[in-house]
């Protein structure tokens, strides 16, 4: 996978949470992970289509699903019960959706996939190709941020 | 419908610091929407609202939850929430709202498909399309299926009843 696919994804999730949470995030060191792997306690997965297709990963701890979306619904989330998975998962959606937008403008249009959130310590995640790794420090807690983006060839294979 | 024109939002300032974002902790910056809130009296919006009925869609429950808020605030009714597009679909046949604010990334059936069935049903279906998706592209292929607008997530409040309203007017 190209190091340069990552970046249009930590910069909009710069600017969204920015705009939804008013936090000025900054960035960790960028890793490479296995195609499979397990997840943190809450993973928001949206997918990509189109020139470049794979996923992007969003996972964190419950306590920073939690902070994050108390700031979104500007009330107290003490558990995550559908409204507040929601607002995690359309953090994960609107992150997608502007990194999609910055690749658009290099003239890679992809199109995303409604997200889905998965729960638990173990729920294991394969990717076609080994995902990059940037973890995203905020002031309610680290969010890592995991793209997986292979080229498709003309046949319709990927290419990592 | 017996619309009369109420302007709600006129004259003022928009304050720099939102009323949510007081007294919490971190950089203060104007959060162009996401969260979720009501219209501020300052926001510079002059919409005619009285009796306008309008149908959400979006898949997700935390924007419709934030759109409603914002919409009744406003003084809008929300005729009925939809989850998808052939949702979307349905409701419109059935409770002929006056606008229909419809995301275009969902399951079933995206707010593309469902806003030009929608407007090959109804010509003058008044639809707003309300999405995280920003490309130029999409945009473009949104005007095409009949949208009056675009709002862009996150958005500020005054950017929803900004469109809403222009749309309605239109």
């Amino acid at each position: 996978m190209k190091v340069e696919y990552i970046d249009p994804f930590v910069q909009a999730a710069f600017e969204v949470i920015a705009q939804v949470t008013g936090d000025q995030p900054t960035r960790g060191p960028l890793s490479l992970r296995d195609k499979s792997f397990t997840t943190q306690q809450v993973t928001i997965v949206v997918g990509v289509t189109g020139p470049v297709e794979g996923q992007a990963l969003y996972g964190m701890s419950i306590v920073t699903a939690s902070k994050i979306a108390t700031a979104m619904l500007q009330q107290e989330v003490i558990s995550l019960d559908e409204l507040a998975t929601s607002a995690i998962s359309e953090l994960g959606n609107m992150i997608t959706a502007h990194a999609t937008a910055r690749l658009a403008k290099s003239g890679i249009v992809c199109d995303i996939t409604p997200p889905s959130v998965l729960r638990g310590m173990n729920v294991e995640v394969s990717t076609f190709i080994p995902a990059l790794v940037v973890p995203v420090l905020t002031q309610f807690g680290k969010m890592e941020i995991n793209v997986s983006l292979a080229e498709v060839a003309a046949s319709g294979k990927k290419a990592a | 419908m017996n619309a009369a024109a109420v302007p709600v939002r006129e004259g003022g300032m928009t304050p720099r610091v939102a009323p949510w974002r007081a007294g919490s902790a971190g950089p203060r910056t104007e959060p162009p929407g996401g969260g979720l809130h009501s219209p501020r009296a300052g926001d510079k919006i002059k919409v005619e609202t009285m009796s306008k009925r309008i149908l959400l869609v979006d898949d997700a429950l935390f924007m419709r939850t934030t759109l409603r808020k914002i919409l009744e605030g406003a003084q809008y009714e929300i005729a009925g929430e939809a989850e998808n597009g052939q949702d979307a679909v349905e409701k419109y046949r059935s409770l002929k709202p006056d606008l229909v604010l419809m995301d275009i990334t969902m399951p079933v059936m995206d707010g593309l498909e469902a806003a030009r069935t929608i407007r090959s049903e109804d010509p003058n279906a008044t639809i707003v399309m309300c999405t995280a998706l920003g490309q130029q592209n999409l945009v473009v292929e949104a005007l095409k299926a009949g949208a009056r607008d675009y709002i862009v997530k996150p958005f500020e409040p005054s950017r929803v009843l900004e469109g809403v309203g222009k749309a309605l007017a239109a």
